[in-house]
């Protein structure tokens, strides 16, 4: 729903890294993105192709790598995927989410 | 040439949240982000628990709404201070929008914060506001399904009142079903069946909120 706004702050941040670094022209962006953000990539995507006209990313392409939802169980410490209610090694409900709610931007590439 | 970033996208948020979330730690407050779907009941939950609070918990009341202050209006006939952000259209709020809102409250005294984000399951839960935890209002007239559909938000609570028990028995609302998505999704979240219109279970929910005060048993 506000996947605009995350392409503004996406651009702001590969802008000020590759002024930093020279760059020029951004060809590829790698971003990793949690199925529990709340971001669709698509949505991201196109916002992110839309602002970029006429910007150093014009053209650039997103690859995007979903995350999905994991726990980890608070008494042995096991990774639990998100479909089960009990740890499948020790039977603990105790889980906390560890990840899937990422939102990163892992690099860039260009000239 | 590569570039590596490593960066969260929503960093410049989070590194505002962490000031918020300084700064009502430093004045002792307790600050709980209120969210749920529009007309969940977020402000009515307010309205009923807020007078119902031991004296010496004082309250002050941010409320997100994309236009109107009558959220804030209503707040404010309960007797405590209440700011209304008006977001003009963004789904959620953030960490900037709250800082500035905090800055229309006087926190001196003030013992819990609460912050009823803007009506909406999906977009509230990716931004953190510096608050100490996060209630989500379901209610029965939802369905019982809300919790596996929409996990991202589910995930992040805290507590979840289960609102509208007074209908109940006019939907096929299951709480069984209700709960077995909460244990899937976020097992450890505390649930309370609630009826800001009657009132019932609202000592449970101010035990709840009694008891997550710091330095209290």
């Amino acid at each position: 729903m506000h996947e605009l706004s995350i392409a503004e702050e996406l651009l702001q941040i590969i802008e000020k890294r590759a002024s930093e670094e020279g760059i020029r022209r951004v060809e590829r962006i790698n971003l990793r993105i949690g199925e529990y953000s709340g971001i669709l990539p698509d949505s991201l995507e196109f916002a992110f192709e839309v602002l970029s006209r006429g910007k150093i990313t014009e053209g650039a392409s997103v690859e995007v790598e979903m995350i999905s939802p994991k726990f980890s169980c608070g008494k042995c410490g096991e990774a639990v995927l998100s479909h089960e209610t009990n740890c499948p090694k020790c039977g603990s409900e105790d889980l906390t989410l560890h990840c899937g709610d990422e939102l990163e931007i892992i690099s860039f590439e260009g000239e | 040439m590569k570039v590596n970033v490593m960066a969260d996208i929503l960093k410049a948020n989070d590194l505002l949240a962490k000031d918020i979330e300084k700064l009502l730690r430093d004045k002792r407050i307790v600050s709980w982000n209120l969210m749920g779907s529009p007309g969940s009941g977020k402000t009515a939950v307010l309205e009923k628990a807020i007078p119902m609070l031991p004296e010496g918990m004082r309250v002050a009341v941010i409320e997100g709404d994309l236009a109107t202050s009558n959220d804030a209006e209503r707040i404010a006939k309960t007797g405590v201070q209440s700011a209304q952000i008006n977001t003009n259209g963004a789904c959620h709020l953030d960490a900037a929008m709250v800082r500035s809102a905090l800055e229309m409250i006087d926190l001196d005294g003030i013992s819990i914060l609460f912050i009823e984000n803007v009506g909406n399951l999906v977009c509230p839960a990716g931004f953190s506001l510096g608050e100490t935890g996060r209630i989500i209002v379901s209610s029965v007239t939802e369905g019982h399904d809300k919790p596996e559909k929409y996990p991202s938000m589910f995930s992040t609570a805290d507590l979840v009142l289960v609102n509208k028990m007074d209908l109940v028995s006019s939907t096929d609302f299951r709480m069984d079903y209700f709960m077995k998505g909460i244990k899937r999704i976020k097992p450890k979240a505390d649930v309370i069946p609630v009826s800001a219109r009657d009132g019932s279970g609202f000592e449970e929910l101010i035990s709840w909120i009694a008891d997550h005060i710091p330095g209290s048993p």
